[in-house]
């Protein structure tokens, strides 16, 4: 098997060998769409949740905080100031996992795009999103870990941050640095390693 | 989908159902639940783009678009890398020198050495055997025909390569 043709005469004789695959009823498909519904928004649903976990913490932290210790204005502000920073990040966040999520396919009179453009999209999409969501990241983990450790400061310890400085920057530089340790893992993970790999895929079709 | 919609797409799904199988044998020949996920994504993608299909490119060369896209785009933003794949389908023996190779092993042979590709190589590979003209190769990767014609060549001479090595 040397030459084309005989490449060619192997393939066409080996797809003769092979039965032909089983039709599909429209019972099977409907068993295929609805599962794959099914699946789909659960990977939509887990990120979501990946991606507000912390968040999630942090407004069940305050909640719980500015109930608690309620009539105490300086925790009240503070938990309420915490929410008021936090919420338009919580929205913009879930505009942008929208955005990852929704297929171009789904646009009306939109048309399969070639392989090309498929990857280049899909690369642009999810590109864009990690760029919004490092820049969230860099805004938002330092903001969040300073509330959580003045809050907790003003509640636990006596004198709070003023009395205790060095054990709060203590105390912060160490959750900041546990965050940042558990959103680069998940980074890699959900964004660096697939960008990696459509951005090779791309390169081998600019390259021909 | 309307009911109309959805008879005329199980009858063309149909008559070319062997792309997708094609397509995800190509692409993932040796994970088996892998491949059935990307056929089932497959069928959920056709069913999804059917509506905005007009007859504008031939019904077959549609199907491979959605299938190629959906295995490339698979593997690319699937977090498992192609490492970890379990082998779950057994590789026929490989015959000795002096013995003279059954159509089925060159086969397995032939799709050993396609696999050596790139993702982009194989979809070029897969199309040009199973008769898709320069055209409508270019329109599905999205390539000029200049670029499939000298890639196919190169293709060829890397698959030539590959199995008088192997031979």
């Amino acid at each position: 098997m040397a030459t084309s043709n005989e490449i060619g005469d192997v393939w066409k004789e080996g797809k003769a060998c092979v039965a032909s695959p089983a039709p599909l009823s429209a019972k099977d498909l409907q068993g295929i769409i609805s599962s794959r519904v099914r699946k789909e928004l659960k990977t939509v649903s887990q990120f979501v949740w990946a991606a507000i976990v912390y968040q999630i913490i942090l407004y069940s932290f305050l909640a719980h905080t500015f109930i608690r210790h309620w009539g105490d204005m300086r925790i009240m502000l503070l938990c309420l100031a915490g929410a008021a920073f936090y919420v338009p990040l919580t929205v913009a966040l879930l505009r942008r996992v929208g955005t990852l999520y929704r297929r171009p396919s789904e646009a009306p009179g939109s048309t399969v795009p070639d392989v090309f453009h498929k990857v280049e999209g899909e690369y642009a999409r999810l590109a864009d999103f990690f760029q919004f969501k490092k820049r969230m990241d860099w805004i938002g983990v330092p903001v969040s870990c300073a509330i959580i450790v003045l809050v907790t400061f003003t509640l636990f310890v006596k004198g709070g941050v003023e009395g205790n400085p060095l054990a709060g920057l203590a105390v912060f530089a160490l959750w900041v640095g546990m965050s940042l340790t558990a959103i680069h893992a998940e980074n890699k993970k959900r964004f660096i390693s697939p960008l990696r790999n459509l951005e090779q895929v791309l390169d081998d079709l600019k390259n021909s | 989908m309307h009911a109309e919609t959805e008879t005329s797409f199980l009858i063309n799904l149909n008559q070319n159902i062997g792309i997708v199988h094609q397509v995800c044998h190509t692409y993932f020949r040796r994970d088996a639940a892998e491949r059935e996920d990307v056929f089932q994504d497959t069928m959920y993608q056709l069913w999804k783009s059917y509506p905005q299909f007009k007859g504008e490119s031939k019904f077959s060369t549609w199907m491979y678009k959605v299938a190629l896209n959906t295995a490339i785009t698979h593997i690319r933003r699937s977090t498992r890398t192609p490492r970890n794949e379990e082998l779950t389908e057994p590789i026929p023996h490989r015959p000795d020198i002096n013995e003279r190779m059954s159509r089925e092993e060159e086969l397995h042979l032939l799709h050993e050495a396609i696999a050596t590709l790139t993702d982009i190589d194989k979809a070029i590979i897969l199309l040009h055997l199973e008769d898709q003209n320069y055209d409508e190769i270019a329109s599905v990767t999205g390539l000029t025909r200049t670029n499939v014609s000298v890639r196919l060549v190169r293709i060829k001479q890397a698959l030539k390569d590959y199995l008088q090595g192997n031979q």
